[in-house]
């Protein structure tokens, strides 16, 4: 008995410094974003280490007018697109496909935050937002309109990849672009999909199951 | 107990037939009517002559990649969004089957330009590092980066279409930048296809297939 108990203790001995401490995390999917290179010294050695840009921390009011601070969605990770209510041309379109894909993604609610920014403050109030949010029969509870001041939101849209900007040619009076953008609980972009296109919707979904099983090992 | 004998028989034949019957099938098909029909790509004629600098520093020109495969790719140092995703891409789906393939290191170069906004060639050192951080079995040798006048490379003309011309206007700063052209052994242009989706790069990859079995075919 004696016998078996050492092997026992000495095999997992074998197995726990067999185990390498180093746990780099297997990335699955792309990092998007600027890259920098940072260079340090490891036994007198030069090595080479990539950094990414991670999205700004943010503070914005939802539809309910609650003040909703960045740092509190952390642990999740976040869909974000850029729109305003009076958008005629591509805001329906990319509403509907948002929420067919929060639909889609019910199973992991608890995992995902699902957030629309207006590019529009001025007309888009909280109690504007709860219209439009009734209008196209959004319940969602993992899914907040959010308004603020145009200039920073218009600034933040650069930082989400996506552009922002008025233009009294355009239709309601506003240009931007059209681009879903899927961010890890790092806060690390790790894709762009084009919020119109069911195809590109339907490849976020599998991005997000992808993200969330094999980095969080969420199923 | 004769009886018995016969049932015996035919129970190993039947067992036989189960057993080696559709491979039997497979081979009587295949050696008489079916042949693999492989798609043939289309030659779209041979590629400008070109050069650049690698990161040794070494000045590389096309004639020594004749005999080659040449996969060829254009990345802007400062371009956040799309040449991320290509880059991640063109590392899962074809270098990393590639540094695993004995054939492919022999047959194959994965040539990436580095240009800046404007599309003029630039250092590489930076790249160079983040690929030795972030490219698993990264090796200079198979894909190469490359700075160096890649418009060069991508003015073709096919059907009346330039790949440096957007419309009427030619824009040489970012029309061609997300392009991937596949060459054959004889540098002749076999494919070009936008490199900054997974689908695209996927399917460069099949093409990629097709046009080492053609080869495969011609040594058979």
């Amino acid at each position: 008995m004696k016998l078996i108990f050492s092997l026992f203790i000495f095999s997992n001995f074998i197995l726990l410094s067999c185990h390498d401490s180093k746990t780099t995390k297997e990335r699955v999917l792309p990092i998007v974003g600027n890259r920098d290179v940072n260079y340090y010294e490891v036994d007198g050695k030069e090595v080479a280490d990539t950094v990414y840009p991670v999205v700004p921390d943010f503070k914005y009011l939802n539809e309910d007018s609650i003040m909703v601070d960045s740092k509190n969605l952390k642990g999740k990770i976040w869909i974000a697109d850029f729109f305003f209510s009076n958008c005629p041309t591509i805001c329906p379109p990319m509403t509907s496909q948002l929420k067919r894909l929060n639909t889609m993604t019910k199973d992991l609610s608890q995992h995902i935050e699902f957030m629309s920014f207006t590019i529009d403050p001025e007309r888009d109030t909280p109690s504007r937002l709860r219209e439009y949010k009734k209008e196209h029969g959004i319940t969602a509870k993992n899914w907040n309109f959010f308004t603020g001041t145009e200039k920073a939101t218009h600034a933040l849209a650069k930082e989400f990849y996506n552009g922002a900007q008025r233009d009294q040619k355009a239709d309601g009076g506003f240009m931007h672009t059209d681009t879903f953008v899927l961010i890890d609980k790092e806060g690390l972009v790790r894709g762009l999909y084009i919020g119109t296109d069911t195809k590109s919707v339907n490849q976020l979904e599998k991005d997000i199951r992808k993200l969330l099983e094999y980095e969080y090992n969420i199923k | 107990m004769a009886k018995r004998t016969s049932a015996g028989r035919r129970k190993v034949a039947l067992a036989f037939i189960l057993l080696f019957g559709p491979a039997f099938l497979l081979i009587f098909f295949s050696t008489r009517s079916c042949s693999h029909n492989f798609k043939t790509l289309e030659d779209f004629g041979a590629l400008n002559d070109f050069e650049f600098i690698d990161i040794q520093g070494k000045k590389r020109t096309s004639k020594e990649f004749n005999n080659k495969i040449l996969l060829i790719t254009v990345i802007e140092e400062s371009c956040p969004d799309s040449c991320s995703i290509s880059l991640w891409h063109l590392n899962h789906l074809i270098y990393q089957n590639m540094s695993k393939s004995k054939v492919q290191k022999n047959e194959v170069r994965l040539i990436t330009f580095v240009v800046d906004k404007e599309g003029n060639p630039t250092n590489l050192n930076k790249i160079r590092d983040y690929m030795m951080d972030k490219v698993e079995n990264y090796d200079p040798k198979y894909w190469i980066l490359a700075s160096g006048e890649s418009k060069q490379i991508y003015d073709i003309t096919h059907n009346n279409q330039n790949l440096l011309k957007d419309g009427d206007e030619i824009d040489i700063t970012h029309s061609y930048h997300e392009i991937m052209l596949l060459a054959d052994k004889n540098l002749h242009l076999r494919m070009a296809l936008r490199g900054n989706e997974e689908g695209m790069i996927r399917r460069m990859r099949e093409h990629l297939a097709l046009l080492q079995k053609q080869y495969d075919l011609k040594k058979k």
